[in-house]
């Protein structure tokens, strides 16, 4: 589980995932955006049993308030209904698994290409490291939404396409992270002594430095993917992500746009989705880059008051 | 300082012909512009002969360079929807983005700023936990959803500003407060670090030890010395300034490169999106060099020609 803290009082120290959940259960906000994370994806893995409500259409009981909000519902659905007469709740968690499923895909794709550049880059150095840098730093200097609809108007929307074209702009933060660990790690002792016994570059490269950005990169994952949701939900927004047979959140955002002065839910639940997605990400996100730190101190026993 | 300054302009120029560079590729890779840009019922002659008039049957290594030379002088071709230069289109439409991230990011500064000084003095006070809450909310939630929110509630529900236009200053409203709310997310986080940190030293406690009023001390001494990293965040926030402009104004009809580049997009129409990502990473590129100069305006004791 990478590096372990040393800060750690006891002698029968747990080890691994013990210790992880350990230390995030006296993480209040951690262990709720952890419980909360692990919520919503259980919600996406059963999604398909909703299926049939999300594409029914029942345009007698269109835009169909909350029945969790209001006693004049008709449809009985919980979140309301869109415009089409089909039940929001139920499209919402379709959505939901689509948002989770590009943002997964879009976030290895970009692992998978940034760690490897990295790795290359900071052991390598010279000047493939340098060529690498330059178009990271010209790629840093677009916003990534406007280098994302920049690539699907060549290649055209689709949910593959999507998920392609955010991790093929993603790459650079895992790159960036990775060749900066790599670059710290090469200078030390065990690298000198593994090319000392004759180790050759790539084992060295991908044997004994790469497990110890395992790390890095895992808080790279957690950094980008909530980026990457909200990028796929800001494409289907404009109309250049995943188009509409699929409920996305954010097409139906987008969809929701034409009903605004009758329909608040339409606007209000897609948002609060996303943002509670996002939020827990970022959250768990930070206890893990805490986590890794060896500089900060986490208690797996309760703090004493 | 000269040579850094002409050295920093290059570097630039390097980073703008890679955005080019790969604009070119990815556009030339995928799909062929000719049959978009004839009706589809288009013999296979005229797309042959519309294709040498563009000149689209040299080899690619051929139109890169040729590519390069016309963005040097800045003719990317005219639009394949209006017939007219992409680059004027472009230009046409950058005061406006200009004035909507203007906007946005003073707002941003202004309200994030002291937002994240106050949470750093009360640290561990609820001031301080709200203003860490929101700045986490904040970045987690994105543009368009409180762009839409934004105009829910002002637009509509208690209709004091115009939910969408141009022209006039109360236009500016919604649609600069929509990119502004994320960047104050984090602009007070990058404040309150900055700000807790700087607190420590030694020289405020002297300051405060030979009675300087609290307000000289935070004004001038401790801002002066916080702000390099809140100006390096403002830096790299711009990308978010105007990405977050791209979407806003789709949503509020408001005439910027954004609005311009999405419907080129919808439309493929691929002359305009390579002049508007030009002229952004340009904007981008030429912004940021004149922060990294500002550094040492800010802190004498930084000297960015001589690193």
């Amino acid at each position: 589980m990478g590096p372990m803290n040393t800060h750690v009082p006891h002698t029968t120290e747990p080890h691994g995932a013990q210790h992880y959940l350990l230390a995030t259960r006296y993480n209040r906000s951690a262990l709720v955006a952890h419980l909360v994370l692990a919520g919503i994806v259980c919600a996406a893995l059963l999604a398909p049993l909703v299926r049939g409500p999300a594409l029914a259409q029942r345009l007698s009981v269109s835009l169909d308030p909350p029945a969790l909000f209001s006693a004049s519902s008709q449809s009985g659905a919980l979140l309301g209904t869109d415009s089409l007469g089909r039940d929001l709740g139920a499209r919402l968690l379709l959505a939901t698994r689509v948002s989770l499923a590009v943002g997964g895909l879009a976030v290895a794709v970009a692992c998978v290409v940034g760690t490897v550049l990295g790795l290359l880059c900071g052991y390598l150095m010279g000047w493939f490291d340098n060529l690498v840098m330059r178009v990271v730093d010209a790629l840093l200097s677009l916003p990534f939404v406007v280098l994302a609809i920049a690539i699907v108007a060549a290649i055209g929307p689709g949910l593959v396409n999507v998920a392609m074209v955010l991790g093929l702009t993603g790459w650079i933060t895992f790159a960036k992270l990775v060749r900066g660990e790599v670059l710290r790690i090469r200078q030390q002792p065990f690298v000198e002594a593994a090319r000392c016994v004759g180790c050759s570059h790539l084992r060295i490269l991908f044997l004994h430095i790469a497990p110890h950005v395992l790390g890095i990169v895992l808080v790279g994952i957690t950094l980008t993917f909530g980026q990457m949701i909200i990028a796929e939900a800001t494409l289907s927004f404009l109309g250049l992500g995943i188009p509409p047979p699929t409920p996305t959140l954010g097409g139906i955002l987008a969809g929701a746009q034409e009903t605004f002065f009758a329909a608040w839910w339409l606007v209000a639940f897609p948002g609060v989705i996303l943002m509670a997605i996002v939020l827990s990400v970022n959250v768990v996100g930070d206890w893990l880059r805490d986590y890794f730190d060896p500089h900060v101190p986490i208690p797996v026993v309760r703090r004493e008051r | 300082m000269i040579a850094y300054v002409l050295r920093r302009i290059v570097q630039g120029l390097i980073a703008v012909i890679i955005v080019l560079s790969i604009v070119f590729l990815v556009l030339n890779l995928s799909g062929d512009p000719v049959r978009l840009m004839l009706p589809p019922t288009a013999s296979d002659e005229s797309v042959a002969e519309m294709r040498t008039l563009m000149g689209l049957d040299r080899p690619l290594p051929v139109r890169y360079v040729a590519f390069l030379q016309r963005s040097a002088v800045l003719d990317f071709g005219r639009s394949i929807q209006t017939r007219r230069p992409a680059i004027s289109m472009v230009q046409e439409r950058l005061p406006a983005t200009v004035q909507l991230s203007v906007t946005a990011l003073f707002v941003a500064t202004l309200i994030g700023v002291p937002l994240g000084m106050i949470a750093a003095l009360r640290r561990g006070t609820w001031v301080d936990r709200v203003a860490v809450l929101t700045s986490m909310v904040g970045q987690s939630t994105p543009v368009f959803w409180i762009a839409l929110l934004l105009i829910f509630v002002f637009g509509v529900a208690f209709p004091i500003l115009p939910p969408s236009g141009f022209g006039r200053p109360a236009h500016l409203v919604l649609p600069s407060a929509s990119i502004a709310l994320f960047l104050v997310a984090g602009i007070t986080r990058i404040t309150r670090t900055s700000t807790i940190d700087v607190l420590s030293r030694p020289f405020v406690t002297v300051f405060r030890s030979r009675g300087l009023s609290e307000r000289l001390i935070l004004g001038k001494h401790v801002l002066r010395n916080a702000a390099v990293p809140i100006v390096t965040e403002i830096g790299l926030q711009l990308r978010f300034v105007i990405g977050g402009s791209v979407v806003v104004e789709s949503i509020f009809g408001w005439p910027g490169i954004g609005q311009l580049l999405t419907r080129a997009a919808f439309g493929r129409d691929f002359p305009v999106v390579v002049a508007a990502v030009f002229v952004i990473a340009l904007c981008i590129i030429a912004v940021n060099l004149l922060l990294d100069l500002l550094y040492s305006v800010i802190d004498p004791r930084i000297k960015v020609w001589a690193r």
